[in-house]
């Protein structure tokens, strides 16, 4: 890449080719206001507030579309590009209703943040105030296009970062909306819900219903965080005021899911209205009690001790989820394995790495020239793999081979589809090595293959890895999913993923956390086994039914390690603190230990 | 695509219809205008399933193909009625009281602009001039001109309308 050197307010900046003159502006640190400029998707150029003044030019130009070129003498600031700014911003507010008292976004506004800048304190236009509606129909988000300035910026990321292709404008002129496919409301929209316009969005117009009007930016504390729904471990901000998480919001700073993030991880694990379990439960005449940490603990040590005591060790067995973190799980071993020798000890959940290849990163995906996507509908739980994939077909042609089933519309952007049953995936993908077919060719010829698998694939066939062995070092790589946000964690710990306790077992722990899913698998083993004890953050039929019930933390509470698909470590860490009764699982099981 | 994966048609009575000009252009991007005219040109308007069975056909999304489609005035997306109603807000027609005239005639038929009425019988839309500004304000119902309306002889045009 060829060095360029600019004058850009009387200062000698270097750039390179192929860079606008915003981008130039932006490597020397040179503030050039911008509204509908967004990093990573393409530049539309439609909001005007970037002019600049190129020497020699006709008119006063826009930064972020203009290519800077060597030699080029710019300047950023006069009175001709203040007042036609300003003048921007003025028809812009008379446009629609920008009443900002009233408004979501007043104070985290960039629009409004705009104005102050401009020094703008009053609008020469007549204030149109057309009357817009305001569609809420979506459990999540809600769309008041009375706050809209058309910028496109959720319609970019939604179609080239999503893949989703949900938004777009309709009519034109002062007429001009953003509309949701053929002028849907949100939620029978073809919308995915992964909130990725609601983020980006500058104004109050896309908003998340749950933090609305709840705080300011400025009010609230972030926490970097990462997201357990799944084994991607997206890297997260979680947005919380007094003790409360507003949102959850994707880091656009990592390299990884880069801000995106799917319905479960942004939404789904917040909104739900599930009732906590607050403090500790023993079960006495019958009925489950409050009770205090140390009783709790002294029914528990009891319960598990007679059983070993009278059924040895192997009377006695616990489970954990393989949400829970390093720390837990370690913790959990601690006690169980190290100190009373249970052979019983798993994580549902755990899954280890397929050995032999380099784990494919998300940006390897997006750079992939051949993904090959198998399992039974693989992505569907880990949708930023699925935007990912979308990307690589877009943006750089990838081809795309998909054994089993998928979302619809990378069957459709996939050249090559084998549809398969969940029984049939395993044999579906060993034939894509078939001598002259179609895949073959294109498995042959790649330099950058990319293996997404997902249950119940667990590994890449040999032959077939062969076939796609290439020319380049470190090439295929393999992305395994896994069901659990910390599946390879409790795999490396050697924990197995068994889904059931063993039989003979008198006494059982169940570590679930906030993992609601993997209580319910135990109910008709309830039974069998003679004394529960379970460590879980909601109350869940399961729970009624222990002798011991010790409340756990939510993972928006929690500190921890987990390690994600990828064999990457990535840390939880709390957003809030947990509920008074509330201890650190980590914590409790330590000190059973001791 | 090795393997087709079977079209999940709507059943609807133009599927075929839009089919059909599908089938003479190229499936791509750049044939959508003309692929719409064709469309409007056969069944009269665009139908919401007509517009998604072509952006299922050209691989263009759905917002993308109604972005295009409401950017033209051209297009419409409700059906025309049998008798027409334009009209004028022309500048003659709008000192003259069009405003008014718009107002009574969308009462009087049930109506908004770019709608027509559940029996298909009429439908409405406005027009910048019509050419007879001397007869302002006027509006042309079915062909016909009527001229110097008042809002009680448009009560009048359309008395007996089932709305
Ligand atoms: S979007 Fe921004 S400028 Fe518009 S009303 Fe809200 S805070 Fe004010
Ligand atoms: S939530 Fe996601 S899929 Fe839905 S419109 Fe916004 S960006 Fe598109
Ligand atoms: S909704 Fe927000 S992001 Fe989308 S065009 Fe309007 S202002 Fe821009
Ligand atoms: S940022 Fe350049 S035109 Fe909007």
């Amino acid at each position: 890449m060829s060095e360029i050197s600019l004058t850009i307010n009387g200062k000698q900046v270097k750039g390179e080719r192929g860079d606008t003159i915003l981008k130039v502006c932006e490597r020397s640190d040179i503030y050039v206001p911008t509204l509908c400029h967004y990093g990573g998707v393409h530049e539309v150029g439609t909001c005007r507030m970037c002019v600049v003044e190129v020497q020699g030019g006709r008119a006063l130009t826009t930064a972020c579309t203009t290519p800077a070129e060597d030699g080029m003498i710019v300047k950023t600031e006069s009175d001709a590009i203040q007042s036609l700014r300003r003048a921007t911003l003025e028809l812009l507010f008379s446009e629609r209703n920008h009443y900002c008292m009233f408004c979501e976004a007043s104070g985290d506004c960039e629009l409004q943040a705009l104005a102050y800048r401009h020094g703008m304190d009053s609008v020469r236009y007549p204030n149109l105030y057309p009357k817009m509606e305001l569609d809420t129909s979506h459990p999540y988000l809600a769309l008041d296009q009375n706050r809209c300035v058309l910028c496109r910026r959720c319609v970019r990321v939604c179609a080239e970062l999503v893949g989703a292709h949900s938004l777009g404008m309709r009519e034109r002129g002062i007429e001009t909306l953003l509309a949701a496919d053929g002028g849907e409301p949100l939620s029978a929209s073809s919308c995915v819900s992964c909130g990725a316009c609601v983020q980006v969005c500058p104004t109050g117009a896309l908003f998340d219903r749950r933090s609305a009007y709840r705080g300011r930016e400025k009010d609230c504390t972030t926490v970097k965080s990462s997201c357990p729904e799944c084994a991607l471990g997206c890297a997260v901000e979680l947005v919380a005021r007094s003790g409360q998480v507003l949102r959850v919001e994707g880091d656009v700073e990592s390299p990884e899911n880069g801000g995106l993030l799917c319905r479960r991880g942004r939404y789904e694990s917040l909104n739900g209205h599930r009732e906590r379990v607050l403090q500790p439960l023993v079960r006495k005449g019958g009925e489950l009690a409050s009770a205090s940490w140390d009783e709790a603990l002294a029914a528990l040590r009891a319960g598990i001790e007679a059983a070993a005591a009278a059924g040895g060790a192997g009377a006695v067995a616990a489970v954990a989820s393989a949400r829970a973190s390093n720390e837990a799980l370690a913790a959990l071993r601690g006690y169980f394995q190290q100190k009373l020798d249970s052979p019983n000890v798993g994580a549902i959940g755990a899954a280890a790495s397929p050995d032999g290849y380099p784990a494919a990163t998300l940006q390897d995906i997006r750079q992939a020239d051949l993904i090959i996507l198998a399992g039974e509908d693989a992505g569907a739980n880990h949708q930023v793999v699925e935007f990912a994939v979308s990307q690589a077909v877009e943006q750089h042609g990838a081809a795309l081979i998909v054994v089993g089933s998928a979302a619809r519309r990378l069957q459709k952007q996939a050249c090559v589809v084998v549809p398969a049953g969940s029984d049939e995936v395993a044999r579906a993908l060993a034939t894509l090595t078939a001598a002259g077919s179609e895949s073959l060719k294109r498995i042959a010829c790649a330099e950058r293959a990319v293996f997404v698998v997902g249950a119940p694939v667990t590994a890449v066939p040999q032959a077939l890895a062969a076939a796609a062995q290439s020319a380049r070092d470190g090439w295929p790589r393999v992305l395994a999913l896994a069901p659990k946000g910390n599946s390879r964690g409790a795999a490396q710990a050697g924990l197995n993923g068994g889904a059931s306790v063993a039989k003979g077992v008198k006494a059982a722990f169940i570590m679930a956390g906030d993992d609601t899913e993997m209580l319910d698998r135990f109910l008709p083993q309830r039974d069998e086994i003679g004394f529960l004890a379970v460590q879980a953050s909601y109350r869940s039929p399961l729970v009624e039914m222990a002798d011991v019930v010790l409340p756990a933390p939510v993972w928006t509470e929690k500190a921890g390690t987990m390690v994600n698909a990828q064999g990457r470590e990535v840390s939880l860490r709390p957003a809030v603190a947990p509920p008074a009764g509330v201890r650190d699982e980590a914590d409790v099981l330590a000190a059973l230990s001791q | 695509m090795a393997v087709e994966i079977a079209a999940t048609g709507s059943g609807a009575p133009s599927e075929s219809q839009v089919g059909a000009i599908l089938a003479k252009h190229p499936a791509e991007r750049s044939a959508l205008i003309p692929i719409l005219q064709e469309v409007q040109a056969k069944l009269g308007y665009l139908p919401e399933e007509a517009m998604c069975q072509v952006a299922e056909a050209l691989g263009v999304p759905e917002a993308n193909v109604y972005g295009v489609a409401s950017f033209y005035a051209q297009f419409r997306f409700a059906p025309i009625g049998r008798k027409q109603v334009h009209v004028c807000r022309g500048t003659a027609c709008h000192v003259g009281g069009a405003p008014k005239i718009l107002a009574e005639v969308k009462e009087r038929l049930g109506i908004g602009e770019g709608e027509s009425t559940p029996d298909r019988e009429y439908s409405l839309e406005t027009v910048a001039c019509i050419g007879c500004c001397a007869l302002a304000p006027c509006a042309v119902v079915d062909g016909k001109v009527e001229a110097k309306l008042t809002p009680k002889k448009v009560r009048e045009l359309f008395q007996g309308v089932q709305r």
